[in-house]
């Protein structure tokens, strides 16, 4: 097991790796220089050429690629022409404002997909069951940013309960910190929930069929444990399955509500890289990206051998 | 065999009424789409100060946006452009996925067959959102490479029906006895093996027809794919809610409308499905 | 009174594509404590809505929708069919004083939790008892169904086990609570023939030991004469026979039960004779609405057959038919 997890840790520091030099390379011939950008047109020619050496950007490319792996070795994660700052420096605060959104959307999403499944599948053909079918529905049928913006308009204008915009960390207020994490934290969530939602559903509409539900009835238990311990624990494959395969829409959803709610997060900072072709900071956005992605994929595996004792005996 | 596809397509379908009614409201978009630029009853790029923020009343249906512009007429105009823009991405993306898996599937390797598919298996769950763009920042940030950057990211699914379908069905036993019959690859391609595709080909691209439209939407919100002053719904929620502060109604219209055409789009995914699946299994 | 279960005019109808259909028709049975009743009958005569509907298991669109059954114990009795059956009431009953075993012991069993844990599981919803005095409770049951090494492998998983075993864990669960009523649906029917042996022969150990009444339902009339001391004999929802096991098989009275007697291949018969069978086929349920319902098939019709509905008269101490011809 331990060995597994070890090879396929591996395989994803390749993997990103991979993707990030496929990214150096690429952005080495497209248009666009990061030099002009900071510059600005209060360039001359001295001065684009002393700063194209400060950033290394006159040496050949290997060179370049070469100091770049070696500083991410030493943790020097590179420096941003943009902010004029460490990466390093630039990068935790904003990494951990990205993982709050991340890992708690993902959290709701869980907390209420799964019971909201679990009714609709028991509850067939209900009022229920259709009404969560419906929303399910729309939900799917909308893009993230507009939950933000309705949310925003519905709580923050009219109501006026919530702030528009920004984040406030947990260790200052956290009663501020909360109330601006509501809007976002719902917005990300309403956008996976739906699909959390009918996985259960349809999970639990087969495994309700089978033998061993009826064998739980006839020994006496509770709808409860029935539901949320057995027939649930054999639905959870496919929803932890559906869950790692929409991670990239959960990133995907986080980016764009960060820049709804201008959230000082990797969203809002990859944008503002990609738009100044601040091209350091762009490689270590995407490798953390993609180390992210990969990992995630990883964990998704590792829990499906836990749950399932039948896929860790093969 | 394409005579009772048709049959079972029209008892199946039309069965289920919620998927009339997103074929329904689909065709009002399609319609519109292609001959909404003559049924405006205002220039969608007209601005006038003088006429902004209005709510909707008796001049404009949807009311005006904050350079005044007529809301009605920009949706209708954006649905021509949604059409266009996701026709464009969804050919790019089957007619290239489409080949590289009709490739893959007629793979003699077995290995790197394998080692291929689990590459695309893998470029399947990638973050979309997050290479459309990239790709897109690193090309430009215009509607032209948006469309590119999502017909890229739709590649990886089409290599995956064509593959899968191209892997089953070339071993059965008509091919092989059309195949001693002198029928030429191309034929057998082309008039047994591909029409076993179009189930999974259809209730797919309509999926992706609907994602597309998000996806776009999102990348004009975020500002790398449509350029103001186009109307494209995307793009105006976000000029909308810039101006949220003053004018929150804005937001509504276009919001509408996409939710409208792709609620349409899954409701049809969703009907074609249901009688696709009994069927295949 | 040592009747343990006593149903009284039961009537369980199901509701599909808008029409009823009467699964069980007004049905009469008692259950002796301690004693084996066997209930036989083709597939599709309600032998398992009967038993789902003394667990109160029956699935929609199904309903009970008149009669009596008296579970007694304790000195009193209660009314399973008055119970809501979704209470706490009918759950504390369900695996604690009613069990239930089904035909398919490899499906029958969670796939993801060990057999120790579903036995463990049975044993705390019942009884107040740790976790430690579970397991131990556990691994007695399991000897005594003849599990090999119970101490060690409480652990394995469904999947490990085959068909005779998983059987026997099945018998372990529903019996470690000691229920005054075991209800066996077919518990052999999908497995081998010597496995089969092997676990009638567990269960006439296990009526030695701690003797619960036992209800068994089969098709298999070899079965239930190892088996049962009473025999039912069942038909569209209906009992057309009930007698003492012996009587069954020297003295059958109802046409239906002679049919089925006269169908039993044997060993030492002609070769080139055909099977005997009973001509035509099961109706539906519902199906024949005046008359007896065997009157299509039966070798001995008579005219008033078609229109007459026999009812159970008692021959004798140890016989009751359901036929025309004894009234």
């Amino acid at each position: 097991m331990i060995r597994y997890i070890l090879i396929r840790v591996t395989g994803c520091i390749i993997t990103s790796f991979v993707v990030v030099t496929i990214v150096f390379l690429i952005m080495q011939y497209l248009p666009g220089d990061p030099v002009h950008y900071l510059l600005r047109g209060y360039e001359s020619e001295g001065q684009v050429e002393a700063l194209r050496k400060e950033f290394n950007l006159d040496k050949p490319l290997y060179n370049q690629y070469y100091i770049w792996i070696k500083g991410l070795l030493n943790g020097n994660l590179g420096f941003s022409i943009f902010y004029q700052k460490e990466i390093s420096s630039i990068f935790i605060p904003r990494f951990i404002a990205t993982i709050e959104l991340i890992s708690l959307s993902l959290f709701l999403s869980i907390i209420l997909g799964i019971p909201l499944g679990i009714i609709s599948a028991v509850r067939v053909g209900s009022f229920e069951d259709g009404l969560t079918g419906i929303i399910s529905l729309i939900g799917v049928s909308t893009p993230v940013f507009v939950f933000g913006v309705i949310l925003q308009i519905i709580f923050c204008i009219y109501l006026n309960i919530l702030p528009t915009i920004g984040r406030v960390s947990i260790f200052e207020n956290i009663f501020d910190s909360i109330k601006h994490l509501i809007l976002p934290v719902f917005s990300i969530s309403l956008g996976l929930l739906p699909y959390v939602i009918r996985n259960v559903r349809s999970e639990m509409l087969e495994v309700l069929k089978n033998d061993y539900i009826r064998t739980g009835w006839a020994k006496g238990l509770s709808p409860f444990k029935i539901y949320y311990k057995h027939a649930l624990r054999n639905s959870l494959v496919g929803t932890i399955a559906v869950l790692g395969i929409n991670f990239g829409m959960l990133l995907g959803g986080s980016v764009v509500t960060e820049l709804v709610f201008q959230w000082p997060g990797l969203g809002t900072l990859f944008i503002q890289a990609l738009m100044s072709h601040d091209y350091q900071l762009i490689q270590v956005l995407v490798l953390v990206y993609a180390l992210m992605f990969t990992l995630v994929n990883l964990i998704v595996d590792v829990i499906y051998s836990i749950i399932d004792p039948r896929i860790a005996l093969e | 065999m394409n005579n009772n596809f048709l049959n079972n397509l029209q008892k199946g379908f039309l069965k289920r009424k919620l998927s009339l009614i997103g074929l329904l409201i689909f065709s009002i978009f399609i319609f519109l789409g292609i001959f909404g630029p003559l049924l405006i009853p205002y220039d969608p790029y007209k601005t006038e100060y003088s006429n902004r923020y209005q709510l909707p009343n008796n001049n404009n249906i949807f009311g005006t946006d904050w350079a005044g512009r007529d809301v009605f007429s920009r949706v209708l105009v954006g649905a021509g452009i949604t059409l266009k823009i996701s026709i464009m991405a969804l050919c790019i993306g089957s007619i290239i996925g489409g080949i590289i898996g009709i490739l893959i599937g007629y793979m003699k390797n077995n290995i790197l067959k394998m080692l291929v598919i689990q590459f695309n298996d893998i470029l399947l769950t990638f973050p979309f959102l997050v290479l459309a763009i990239l790709i897109t920042a690193l090309l430009g940030s215009n509607l032209n490479n948006a469309i590119i950057a999502i017909g890229i990211s739709r590649i990886p699914r089409y290599v995956r029906i064509f593959c899968l379908v191209v892997n089953s069905e070339k071993n059965k036993k008509y091919i092989i006895s059309a195949t001693s019959l002198g029928a030429s690859k191309i034929r057998i391609l082309f008039y047994h093996i591909l029409p076993n595709i179009l189930p999974i080909f259809l209730v797919n691209t309509v999926l992706f027809f609907a994602l597309t439209i998000i996806a776009e939407a999102t990348l004009s919100f975020i500002g790398i794919g449509a350029q103001p002053p186009m109307p494209s719904w995307g793009l105006m929620i976000r000029q909308a809610s810039e101006n949220m502060l003053v004018y929150p109604f804005g937001v509504i219209p276009p919001s509408i409308a996409i939710l409208l055409v792709v609620l349409s789009a899954n409701l049809m995914a969703d009907g074609l499905r249901e009688f696709m699946d009994p069927k295949l299994r | 009174m040592d009747n343990l279960l006593d149903i009284t005019s039961l009537h369980v109808d199901f509701y599909l594509d808008k029409k009823t259909i009467p699964a069980i028709n007004g049905l009469n049975l008692s259950i002796k404590k301690e004693k084996t009743l066997g209930i036989v009958g083709e597939s599709g005569c309600g032998k398992s809505v009967l038993a789902l509907s003394i667990m109160g298991l029956i699935p929609p669109p199904g309903k009970i929708t008149k009669g009596k059954i008296w579970f007694r114990y304790n000195q009193s009795e209660i009314d399973l069919v008055k119970i809501n059956f979704k209470s706490k009431l009918m759950r504390s009953i369900r695996g604690n004083k009613i069990s239930m075993i089904f035909q398919e012991p490899m499906t029958s069993l969670n796939p993801v939790f060990t057999i120790g844990d579903q036995i463990i599981e049975t044993i705390r919803i019942h009884q107040n008892v740790n976790y430690t005095v579970s397991k131990q409770r556990t691994i007695n049951i399991l000897k005594e169904v003849g599990y090999p090494e119970p101490e060690k492998r409480i652990y394995d998983y469904p999947h490990q086990l085959s068909g005779g075993m998983l059987q026997r864990v099945m018998i372990a669960m529903a019996l470690v609570c000691k229920p005054l009523l075991l209800i066996a649906d077919e518990p052999t029917t999908a497995l081998d023939v010597t496995i089969q042996a092997q676990v009638l022969r567990l269960m006439n150990e296990i009526k030695k030991g701690f003797k619960p009444t036992i209800m068994f339902i089969t098709h298999d009339l070899g079965v239930i004469a190892k088996m049962a001391d009473e025999v039912a004999i069942m038909y569209v929802g209906e009992i057309v026979e009930l007698a003492s096991v012996n009587e069954i098989f020297s003295n059958a009275k109802h046409p239906y039960t002679i049919g089925l007697l006269q169908s039993i291949p044997t060993l030492n018969r002609q070769r080139n004779i055909l099977l005997n069978t009973i001509k035509g086929n099961v109706p539906n349920p519902g199906e024949i609405k005046y008359g007896c319902n065997f009157y299509p098939r039966c070798p001995q019709v008579m005219k008033k057959c078609k229109n007459e509905k026999p009812k159970l008269i008692k021959l004798s101490n140890k016989q009751e038919v359901s036929c025309l011809l004894y009234s």
